[in-house]
C-alpha cells in the first residue's frame, strides 16, 4: 500500500483494521499523522451525529410490547380454556401447595442478582417516571432505592424497584395484572418475601437476606403509594 | 450455558440498541416522533423474530436493516417533506448534554445536507460501528463502492469544516 492508496483508504474508514493499512501507519510518519488527524475529526463527527434519545425510551419501548402481548394472551387464555376446561380440575390439584408468581419473582430477582447488579444513587430521579407508567404516585421518600425499571417477569410487566435498607438489597414489584387474593409469606429458592394485594395487581416485596426488614418496607410501601 | 427468556433477551436488545437505533433513525427522518415510531415498529418486528436473532452481532445488523426498511416505506408512504425540516430539529430540546458548540452545529447542518447516498453509509459507519463490507451487505453495494461514498462524504464535510488541507494531501498525491 502506498501513501496514496493509505489516504484514500483512511478518508473512507479511519479505523480500518486492515493488515496492510495498519502496517502502513506502522512505518510511514507523515501517513500516520494524517491518520490521527482523520481521527480526530471523526470523533468530532461522532459528537455531531450524538442526539440524546427522549430520557424513557427504553421504558416506553418495553411497555408498548408488554401491552401488547398482554391483548394477545388474552385472545388466546380465552380460546384455550374453551378447549381444556376438562382437564383443568386436575391440574389445579396437581398445582396445590405450588406459588408460580413467587418462582417467577424469585426466578427475576436471582438474575438481576447475578446478572444485572444495581444502578445505584441515580434510579433515585428514574422512579417517579416509572411509577407513573404503571399508574402510581409515591407521596413520600420510598426509601434508598438503586434501581427502578420496567421489567418482564414470566407474562408480567412490573416495575421493579431495589431499595437498599440495613445493609440489605430489597427487590420490590408492583405487578399491575396480577391480582392476589390475600397477603402471604413466600420462601423460594433460598429468598424470603412477602406477596400482598394492591388496589391494582399485587406487590411483591423479596430478600435474599431472611434479616431484611420486609414488614417495615411493606408498610412504607403501602403509605406511600397511590395507585391513581 | 444462561438460557435467557425471551422476555430478558427483548430487554437487553432493547437496552443495548435503542438509543443507537433512535439516532440513526433521527439522521433519516429529523423528526423526534418520527424516530421514535420507527424505533418502536422496529423493536415490535424484532419481538415477533426474536427465535431468529440467536446471534447478538446479527440481532443489530437485523435492527438495523430492519430500520431503514421501515424508514423508507414510511418515506414511500407519507413523502415526508423531510428536506424542510430545520437542523435545530436534532438537538434535544433543553437538553445539557447536548453539544452546542458552533463547529458542532457546523457539521450537523452539513450532515443534513449530504446527499443520502453519502449520509447513510457514514451513519452506518459511525453510528452501527460497521465496516464497509458489512455497510454493503445492507446496502446492496460492493464494499469499494462504500469506500468511495464514505471517502467523498469525509471530503464533502472536512471541506465545510475548511480542514480540506486533508483532502488536498491527497489531491496533491493525485
Amino acid at each position: 500500500m502506498n501513501c496514496l492508496d493509505f489516504r484514500r483508504h483512511c478518508l473512507a474508514e479511519p479505523a480500518s483494521r486492515a493488515s496492510e493499512f495498519l502496517e502502513h501507519r506502522l512505518h510511514c510518519r507523515s501517513c500516520a499523522r494524517f491518520a490521527e488527524r482523520v481521527l480526530a475529526f471523526q470523533r468530532k463527527l461522532a459528537e455531531a451525529m450524538a442526539v440524546e434519545p427522549p430520557a424513557d425510551l427504553e421504558e416506553r419501548i418495553l411497555l408498548r410490547q408488554s401491552l401488547h402481548g398482554r391483548s394477545r394472551r388474552r385472545f388466546l387464555a380465552v380460546a384455550a380454556s374453551l378447549v381444556l376446561v376438562a382437564g383443568l380440575g386436575v391440574a389445579v390439584v396437581r398445582q396445590l401447595g405450588h406459588d408460580p408468581l413467587a418462582e417467577e419473582v424469585v426466578g427475576h430477582v436471582v438474575e438481576r442478582e447475578t446478572e444485572i447488579g444495581v444502578d445505584g444513587p441515580a434510579a433515585m430521579d428514574k422512579v417517579p417516571g416509572l411509577l407513573a407508567h404503571f399508574g402510581v404516585r409515591a407521596d413520600g421518600p420510598l426509601g434508598e432505592v438503586v434501581l427502578a425499571r420496567p421489567c418482564p417477569v414470566g407474562k408480567h410487566m412490573t416495575a421493579h424497584l431495589v431499595v437498599e435498607e440495613g445493609g440489605s438489597e430489597v427487590d420490590v414489584f408492583l405487578i399491575p395484572d396480577a391480582p392476589v387474593k390475600g397477603r402471604r409469606r413466600v420462601e423460594v429458592r433460598g429468598h424470603t418475601g412477602i406477596i400482598v394485594p394492591c388496589p391494582k395487581g399485587s406487590m411483591a416485596i423479596v430478600s435474599r437476606d431472611a434479616e431484611a426488614p420486609l414488614e417495615a418496607i411493606e408498610q412504607r410501601m403501602m403509605e406511600r403509594l397511590s395507585w391513581i | 450455558m444462561v438460557m435467557w427468556s425471551k422476555e430478558s433477551r427483548y430487554t437487553m436488545l432493547v437496552k443495548a440498541y435503542s438509543a443507537d437505533l433512535f439516532r440513526f433513525a433521527m439522521w433519516l427522518c429529523r423528526d423526534r416522533e418520527t424516530a421514535e415510531d420507527l424505533v418502536q415498529e422496529t423493536f415490535t418486528r424484532a419481538w415477533r423474530s426474536l427465535g431468529d436473532l440467536r446471534d447478538e452481532k446479527a440481532a443489530k445488523a437485523w435492527l438495523f436493516t430492519t430500520l431503514r426498511r421501515e424508514h423508507a416505506r414510511l418515506y414511500e408512504r407519507k413523502r415526508l417533506e423531510m428536506a424542510d425540516v430545520p437542523t435545530e430539529n436534532l438537538a434535544a430540546p433543553a437538553s445539557d448534554s447536548y453539544d452546542t458548540r458552533t463547529e458542532a452545529q457546523v457539521l450537523r447542518r452539513a450532515l443534513a445536507e449530504l446527499h443520502e447516498d453519502y449520509r447513510e453509509p457514514l451513519l452506518l459507519q459511525v453510528l452501527g460501528g460497521y465496516s464497509c463490507a458489512e455497510i454493503g451487505e445492507q446496502l446492496g453495494l460492493s464494499p469499494n463502492a462504500v469506500m468511495t461514498r464514505l471517502f467523498r462524504a469525509r471530503k464533502k464535510l472536512l471541506a465545510v469544516l475548511g480542514e480540506d488541507e486533508l483532502t488536498k494531501v491527497e489531491e496533491a498525491h493525485s
